[in-house]
Order: C-alpha cells, then sequence, then structure tokens
C-alpha cells in the first residue's frame, strides 16, 4: 500500500503528528476562532515550502496582501527572507482587491466566483505553486444567498484545486459553540482533511491556545489536542516535556 | 538589515488596556467590542476617544443608539472626573454625532450615503481615530444575517481604505455570534471582549483581548471596574 508523499507543513511538531507531512494533493480545512492565527499558519506553511523551493500562493480575502506581510512580519520576526521569496515570487500573496471590490458591490455573485477560481489558476500557473491558502471560506459565504448554494460553491472550488493538483489550506471561522456541531456538517466529509485550532478557558484566567487534527485522509495522524504558541519562529506545538512544565 | 518590524500604534488612553495590548492598538486596525448589554461597551469607546481627544488627537465618536445629548449626559454622570467633555467637543477634537440609521438598508444608495456621512465627518476634522456605537442598533434594519454581514463587512473595508483606527461595539453574550447577526467576525483586526462572571454572590466584569492583527497581546482576561475616573482595569 504505501503512504502517500507527504508536503511538510514546516510547523515541527505538526509534522510528526501527522507523520511527516499532509499527504500531498489534500484539500485541509483549518477551521478556528478568531486570532487563533489561522492565517499565520497558512502563511508558515508557505513560507516554510517556499524555503524548500516549493512555490506557493496565498489568496487572501479578508485581509490585503499588504496587511497580510505585515501581520506575519509582526508575529514571525525570525523569518528573514520573507521579501525576497516574495520578490522572487515563490511566495506570491495575491491580491484579490478586484474581487473584494465585487464582492461587497454585486449581487451577481456567481460570476465573482467564477472570476475567482480563474485568478487562482492564473497565479498558481505564474509561479508554478505546488501550495495554496485560501484564507478564508468564511468570506465565500458572504457570497451567496442560500447555505445550498455556499455548500456547491466551495464543492466547487476544491474540485478546482484538486483539478490543479495542489495541496491546499482553505480556513474558515468557526466558533466555539460551533465546534461540536462541526462533525455533521455536510461540508466538511468533501475536505481531506480538518485541523481545528481553538483558545479553551475562554473567560477564565488562563487562555490557551489548542490544535487538533480531527482528520486526515492518507495518513495515520496523532488523535491529541495540543497546545500551541504563536513564536517569532513560526507556530510552535508544545511538546510533551513543555507541557509538563507548567 | 532585518530589523525588527516596528507598529506603530494608537493609545487607548487607558493603561491596563494598553498594557494587555503591548503599547496600543495597531494603527489602522479594525475592532469589534463585543459584550452584553451593560458591560460598559460605549463607555469603554467613549473614554478612548476622550482620552485621545485630550491629547490632541482628533476622534470622531458616531451614535447610532443614543442622542448626543443622552450620550453625553450619561458619560457625564459615569465619569464625572471627566471636566473638559464640553471644551474638547467645542474645539471639534472630540466630533460626536449622532446618525439617525433606520432607513439604512432600504437601498445601496442609503447605505451608500450613510458610509459618505461617516466618511466626511471623518475628513472634516482629520479624524485619527473613528468610534461607532453600535452595529447592534443596524441589525433589525436588514433583511437577514447574511445581508448584515455583507454590508459590515463593506463598511469595514471602507474603514481599511480610509486608513482610520476604528473601534465599532456589538452586543452578544459568551463566545459565539450565534445571535449577534454577524455570521463571523472575520473581517476585524481586533476583538476585545467584554463578559461579566458572577461567583458565590459576587459579580466581576472581565476584559479579554481575543484578537489582534499586527500584535502581541495578553491572553488572558483582566477583570475590570468603571469608575468616575474611567476604566480601571486590574492585572
Ligand atoms: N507580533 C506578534 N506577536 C505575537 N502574536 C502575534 C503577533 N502578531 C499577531 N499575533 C497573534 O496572531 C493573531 C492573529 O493571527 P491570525 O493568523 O491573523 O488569526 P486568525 O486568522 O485566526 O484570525 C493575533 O490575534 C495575535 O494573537
Ligand atoms: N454613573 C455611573 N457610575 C458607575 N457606573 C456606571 C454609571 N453609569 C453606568 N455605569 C455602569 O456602566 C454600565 C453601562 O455601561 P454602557 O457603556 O452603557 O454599557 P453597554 O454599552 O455595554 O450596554 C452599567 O451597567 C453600569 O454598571
Ligand atoms: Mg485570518
Ligand atoms: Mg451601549
Amino acid at each position: 500500500m504505501g503512504m502517500r508523499r507527504k508536503v511538510k507543513t514546516g510547523i515541527d511538531g505538526l509534522d510528526d503528528m501527522l507523520l511527516g507531512g499532509l499527504p500531498e494533493m489534500n484539500q485541509v480545512v483549518v477551521a478556528g476562532g478568531p486570532g487563533t492565527g489561522k492565517t499565520l499558519f497558512g502563511f508558515e506553511f508557505l513560507y516554510k515550502g517556499a524555503k524548500l523551493g516549493e512555490p506557493g500562493v496565498l489568496i487572501p480575502l479578508e485581509e490585503t496582501p499588504e496587511m497580510i506581510i505585515d501581520n506575519a512580519k509582526s508575529a514571525f520576526t525570525g523569518f528573514s527572507d520573507i521579501d525576497k521569496l516574495i520578490k522572487d515570487n515563490t511566495l506570491c500573496i495575491y491580491d484579490t482587491l478586484d474581487i473584494r471590490s465585487y464582492l461587497n458591490s454585486r449581487e451577481d455573485q456567481k460570476e465573482t466566483f467564477a472570476r475567482l477560481v480563474s485568478e487562482i489558476e492564473e497565479a498558481v500557473q505564474e509561479n508554478g505553486a505546488k501550495r495554496v491558502v485560501f484564507d478564508s471560506l468564511s468570506l465565500l459565504k458572504l457570497l451567496l444567498k442560500g447555505e445550498q448554494d455556499y455548500r456547491s460553491m466551495s464543492m466547487d472550488l476544491v474540485g478546482n484545486l484538486r483539478r490543479m493538483k495542489l495541496t491546499s489550506v482553505l480556513t474558515t471561522e468557526i466558533d466555539v459553540a460551533e465546534k461540536s456541531r462541526m462533525y455533521f456538517l455536510p461540508e466538511f466529509f468533501f475536505y481531506d482533511g480538518i485541523i481545528t485550532m481553538y483558545s479553551s478557558g475562554d473567560g477564565g484566567a488562563n487562555r490557551a491556545l489548542t490544535m487538533e487534527v480531527i482528520k486526515m485522509r492518507g495518513t495515520s495522524h496523532s488523535r491529541a489536542t495540543v497546545p500551541y504558541e504563536i513564536t517569532t519562529k513560526g507556530m510552535d506545538i508544545l511538546s510533551l516535556a513543555q507541557r509538563g512544565k507548567g | 538589515m532585518a530589523s525588527k518590524e516596528k507598529v506603530d500604534r494608537v493609545s487607548t488612553g487607558i493603561i491596563g488596556l494598553d498594557e494587555m495590548l503591548f503599547g496600543g492598538v495597531p494603527k489602522k486596525n479594525q475592532i469589534l467590542i463585543h459584550g452584553d448589554a451593560g458591560t460598559g461597551k460605549t463607555l469603554l469607546t467613549f473614554e478612548i476617544a476622550y482620552r485621545n481627544a485630550k491629547i490632541d488627537i482628533p476622534t470622531t465618536y458616531v451614535s447610532l443608539e443614543e442622542t448626543k445629548d443622552d450620550l453625553i449626559s450619561n458619560v457625564k454622570s459615569a465619569y464625572t472626573t471627566f471636566d473638559d467633555v464640553d471644551e474638547l467637543i467645542s474645539n471639534n477634537i472630540l466630533q460626536i454625532v449622532e446618525i439617525e440609521a433606520l432607513d439604512v438598508f432600504k437601498s445601496r444608495e442609503n447605505w451608500e450615503t450613510f458610509i459618505v456621512k461617516i466618511n466626511k465627518l471623518v475628513k472634516a476634522n482629520q479624524s485619527e481615530v473613528l468610534i461607532l456605537d453600535s452595529l447592534t442598533t443596524l441589525r433589525p434594519l436588514a433583511e437577514d444575517d447574511r445581508t448584515f454581514t455583507r454590508y459590515v463587512n463593506s463598511m469595514i473595508e471602507n474603514f481599511k481604505n480610509l486608513g482610520i483606527t476604528t473601534f465599532v461595539t456589538l452586543e452578544y453574550s459568551n463566545m459565539s455570534t450565534e445571535n449577534s447577526g454577524l455570521y463571523g467576525t472575520f473581517m476585524f483586526d481586533g476583538l476585545v471582549r467584554l463578559t461579566t462572571v458572577s461567583t458565590e454572590g459576587s459579580f466581576q466584569y472581565l476584559l479579554t483581548v481575543v484578537k489582534m492583527r499586527k500584535s502581541n497581546h495578553r491572553n488572558s482576561a483582566a477583570p475590570y471596574e468603571i469608575t468616575p475616573k474611567g476604566f480601571n482595569i486590574f492585572k
């Protein structure tokens, strides 16, 4: 049988949990609460890929490329060559300005979606991307009127990413109340993997960020809920030893 | 060479809150302050406006909920030590306006007029800080949650383009946006949550910085009280 080829996320502890990384060409949802670092996760995935010589594209629908880059630079001060990787287009933060203004002004949203897909394809062809980050599905939800349409549109998007042979991370904001319901949402069946990021102990004195791999087609994986931190050198999944310290 | 990225910040003027934010809010961030009714969203945002105006940073406070006069008399009764509110208002460094929003969602034009009105106010006194209190007033006027969320999204996008640091308030409890009318809070750069907990009969306000793009921040919740001198945030 053999395991599928793996794409390293570059996030140490997570690659360990995934026995090497994300199975190539998996379409993976990163779902979690606001401010848990979903966008930074996506950025690190592409940055680390670019360092390995694998081009990637980030499609930011919530923020401008400048904001994505500023945010990444301020959080990951240890990533010294961001500008260089962007300059040689190994790391592409795609400018979705047109799409974002359409999103805010048009009712004819199917057309906007078609444009979005063709723009992704263009960006991917331009730098030969192997990895893509779509940030976020939450915004896609605003495009179409019914839940039904949102579902078929996200399936369509995933189908297109598969066709382009990409290993993808698609972020989505889901609040704590939705976490338990998540397993039953139909859209989660057509993704190959689901990783959640939550802040636990909310309202209390000790808010802690935790990550969990809920499912990952093509590999076995750890089922542990692991604490993590956003450090200057990237996301840091705390090891058992570090957890023992507290 | 690889120098540390310096982030320009706007002080909230509230010492404990600035500390939680490692110096203040990154400039041009769009921030949502949310919590139950009565947790102090209006008073907190007013204090942010007041403190900034006091150090000569032009500020606009848009009230969608209360009339200008009611707002001013309410904050004065809570903050009895803020004795220069009128002076700051008359210098137009603190610009307070009430906007009647009943018809904002009636048509695309109405919505644009509303946004343009705010943009003009911001330009009128060259505001660097904008407050909008509250989005909750607008939700019942929209057709459904999706429409509301799209309008909020386009409004926030507009403020981003204006380059202003914005604080908007929204009423919802706990950690779920479920009953807030918003699909999610993804359009905001920052999220500050005000909650209350009651333990053994005593009652406590708590403030949490849930998210702040471009900034490190404390992760734990801090107790606070509302005093005549303003917000007092405990470590
Ligand atoms: N300079 C920084 N140092 C530490 N943490 C930071 C820094 N900048 C941002 N962060 C953290 O990252 C979070 C934002 O990450 P982001 O990936 O944008 O979240 P999400 O996409 O899940 O909403 C902030 O809420 C903050 O906690
Ligand atoms: N004069 C006052 N002195 C002290 N606290 C006050 C005063 N007026 C209001 N408050 C407190 O502030 C709270 C209301 O604050 P407000 O900003 O209007 O809340 P919100 O906008 O979140 O509904 C009240 O619940 C009360 O506890
Ligand atoms: Mg994000
Ligand atoms: Mg209020």
